[in-house]
């Protein structure tokens, strides 16, 4: 023990300095929060990244993939919290990351080289791929990215409701808000399009006989007289009060639906299992076609494997992610429904799979085949504030809907042609 | 006793001796204060100059997805956010916010320092209560707020108490105005006024007691309105000035309420979450978003200049009495105390 005496300023300084130069040093080694030895095979070492999935299992089930692999070893980053930033940095400065999923295939990275151009490994297998699949992975003709699951989204529907009320699934969306209108009750709203009412305006764009972007990909094609008609529509269901809001949580998350808070939802495919245990009577339905130019649509959201641009293995890791979502394919039936409900992008897996056969797995699956739309890539969010602002001016302000897609319509060319 | 005017107990009194300016220096500290210094130096630059002076570099290019840009495009970066609409409708927002949160909080912390500060007893308990908030997350008080408080649901808080006196639930709190308005400055002001009432009740405590007694003495009745007029809001002059501008800075910094409250709704938008949407969104804009970072911090300049300029700091009765704060009377002269005026007495 040291004395008064003993304890100087030049032992303070000492045991400051070192308490200094361990913090330096702890700094030095601090890890990246999810990192799992893959095991794997001899050969490189690959660094894999997945955002956390919500569903229990998933992330076994990833080391599980990785420690099949012979021909590298493959650690998997189980990267928690925000991953689209994480991954830009990583990205960015070449934080180790060789394979990786992402949802949002952004233009400028792939012109910056931040990616891997896959077309030579896609390119050949393209027609087993669901079409609408490739869209958000393709800018011209190069494509970047391996389609790894698809959520379509689309109305969840209480069928005894239906049933009691004589009414049939809706085929356009004036059925639908005839529908929503006749199931309002003091103690249920018929509909809900999320807090905001904007959860199913995206779908919207294609059922309304438009596309985000046209062919060319140097203007935008939003702008339909039905998508307006069909804004309009809402409008007159908020003012009719057969909307429900402000429920505890948003669309994406089905427990205001289960709780009987509405009896038609917007929702999304990963949501089928959780509703089918609570309630027997579910039923889907895709977006109505809107006006006389819209088609029933199913819009479906994307993950999708990529390769690093600046990793040092891209031979392996492309090697790794042919083999994990083209060429093998227990697994990727395995991880889109064995932990929660997803459709395979590779339509003889989609074909194959026993939860797809047949009720609502069938439908979704059907819908996934034949309706799916995605959004192009070229949709950068300078292109999409104008067209989101529009739509909240609408819905929320009670503004023209006409003269607001006009004006965002003017806004995103704008942003296209700077 | 100081060198200059010692005494030696011999025949010689000593000359008396230099007297040091500037800072005494100790000697032999060097290498410490180097050891504790620059850590903080290092931090400093890396997370602070160097950042500032990157943006500065970033907001001249065009830098999309990439902090080392080659594209060079000088003010176009700038000349962009004069015919944003968006850009605008963001300040616009913060206006509203500011003209909403900043006098309801000054009203509020002002009103609450002065209630605890008459308090005969439990002033520590009450200023702990009041203060306790401030320790809350704002992520956590959104969270709150929109599940508990103002969801739109018939049971919801809000909506209950509505029930009770027999007013109509409101569903869309968060997706309606003006209604989004009161949960947004209902959760900042519950948040910050426990904080600029401390400030109040330091101002306060700091005012003499006679004053108060003097002003009893001429006819003012003590607690009265006409007291605290007179004698309390020009004493808390300097204190206002400063929460007043502590409070435009936060408001101008908001961001946490509207980001997790109201997302993206361009109504609800201040600059910040504009300019987080671009530069760090999928967008990744920053180029643009520096540039944004630049435009902003240069209001936030101005802003805070012209409200020293309008109220100002100082405490000096002298000159022409200026800005919104001019009706209040002047503060009393304090007696001087010098040497001269107690040979008098």
């Amino acid at each position: 023990m040291l004395g008064r005496n003993q304890f100087s300023r030049r032992t303070a300084l000492g045991l400051g300095g070192m308490t200094l130069a361990g913090a330096g040093l702890a700094a030095c080694g601090g890890n990246t929060g999810g990192l799992t030895d893959g095991g794997g095979g001899g050969g490189e070492t690959l660094s894999q990244w997945y955002h956390q999935y919500g569903e229990d299992g998933t992330k076994e089930a990833a080391t599980k993939y990785a420690e099949g692999y012979e021909d590298a070893a493959v650690s998997v980053n189980w990267v928690t919290g925000d991953y689209a930033s994480r991954l830009s940095t990583a990205l960015l400065s070449g934080g180790g990351v060789d394979v990786f999923e992402n949802n949002t295939i952004n233009v400028d990275k792939a012109e910056q080289g931040r990616y891997v151009e896959l077309t030579d490994l896609v390119e050949p297998v393209k027609d087993q791929f669901n079409k609408a699949s490739l869209g958000p992975v393709t800018i011209g003709d190069a494509i970047w990215g391996i389609p790894m699951l698809l959520d379509p989204q689309h109305f969840y529907y209480r069928k005894s409701l239906f049933e009691k009320a004589g009414i049939a699934p809706p085929e356009t969306f004036d059925d639908l808000v005839a529908a929503a209108t006749e199931l309002t009750t003091p103690d249920q709203k018929g509909l809900f399009l999320g807090n905001n009412f904007d959860a199913s305006c995206w779908a919207m764009v294609w059922a309304a006989g438009g596309t985000p972007m046209n062919e060319a990909r140097d203007a935008v094609a939003y702008n339909t007289p039905g998508y307006a008609e069909g804004l309009g529509a809402i409008q007159q269901m908020i003012a009719d009060e057969v909307l429900l809001t402000g429920a505890p949580s948003d669309w994406a998350d089905p427990a205001a639906f289960g709780a009987g808070l509405s009896a038609i939802t917007w929702g999304g495919c990963w949501a089928l299992p959780v509703l089918e245990e609570s309630l027997d009577d579910i039923g889907v339905f895709s977006h109505p076609a809107v006006g006389s130019e819209g088609k029933q649509v199913a819009f479906m959201g994307t993950w999708n494997e990529q390769v690093a641009g600046n990793s040092e293995k891209v031979d392996a890791a492309k090697a790794f992610a042919q083999w994990l979502w083209i060429d093998q394919t227990d697994s990727q039936t395995d991880w889109a429904l064995n932990y929660g409900f997803h459709i395979p992008p590779l339509t003889a897996v989609a074909d194959e799979a026993a939860a797809l056969k047949d009720g609502n797995g069938l439908e979704i699956a059907t819908m996934a085949k034949e309706i799916g739309v995605t959004g192009p890539p070229e949709w950068t969010g300078e292109i999409s504030t104008p067209h989101a602002d529009a739509i909240s001016n609408v819905l929320k302000n009670g503004a023209d809907p006409a003269e607001e897609l006009a004006a965002a319509e003017e806004a995103s060319n704008r942003a296209i042609g700077s | 006793m100081s060198a200059s005017t010692r005494v030696r107990t011999t025949t010689t009194v000593s000359a008396p001796a230099p007297e040091r300016s500037g800072p005494t220096r100790i000697k032999g500290n060097g290498l410490a204060f180097w050891l504790f210094f620059t850590p903080f130096l290092v931090g400093l630059c890396v997370f602070t100059i160097l950042p500032l002076l990157w943006g500065g570099a970033l907001s001249l290019f065009e830098a999309r997805g990439t902090v080392l840009p080659t594209k060079f495009v000088g003010l176009e970066n700038f000349r962009g956010f004069l015919v944003d609409t968006a850009f605008l409708q963001s300040l616009r927002t913060f206006i509203i916010f500011a003209l909403f949160i900043v006098p309801v909080t000054m009203a509020s912390s002002l009103g609450l320092a002065v209630l605890i500060n008459g308090l005969p007893r439990f002033q520590a308990f009450y200023r702990s209560v009041f203060f306790l908030p401030t320790a809350c997350s704002y992520v956590v008080a959104c969270v709150v707020w929109r599940l508990s408080l103002f969801n739109g649901l018939e049971s919801g808080v809000v909506n209950t108490l509505l029930g009770l006196v027999g007013v109509d639930s409101v569903a869309g709190w968060l997706s309606s105005s003006p209604y989004w308005w009161i949960v947004l400055v209902s959760v900042r002001l519950w948040l910050q006024v426990g904080f600029y009432m401390l400030l109040f009740l330091a101002g306060l405590q700091a005012i003499p007691s006679q004053m108060y007694e003097a002003a009893a003495v001429d006819g003012l009745s003590p607690g009265g309105f006409r007291m605290f007029r007179m004698i309390t809001l020009p004493q808390l002059r300097t204190t206002s000035a400063a929460v007043l501008l502590l409070q435009l800075i936060a408001a101008f910094q908001a961001f946490d309420e509207f980001y997790n409250l109201t997302g993206n709704n361009p109504e609800t938008r201040p600059p910040l979450v504009y300019l987080y949407n671009i530069a760090l969104g999928p967008q990744q804009d920053f180029g643009t978003g520096s540039a944004g970072a630049l435009v902003l911090t240069a209001i936030m300049i101005i802003a805070g200049l012209l409200q020293t300029y309008l109220v100002g700091f100082d405490s000096s009765d002298d000159g022409p009495r200026r800005g919104p704060l001019r009706f209040l009377p002047r503060r009393p002269r304090r007696p001087s105390s010098s040497p001269a005026r107690e040979a008098q007495r």
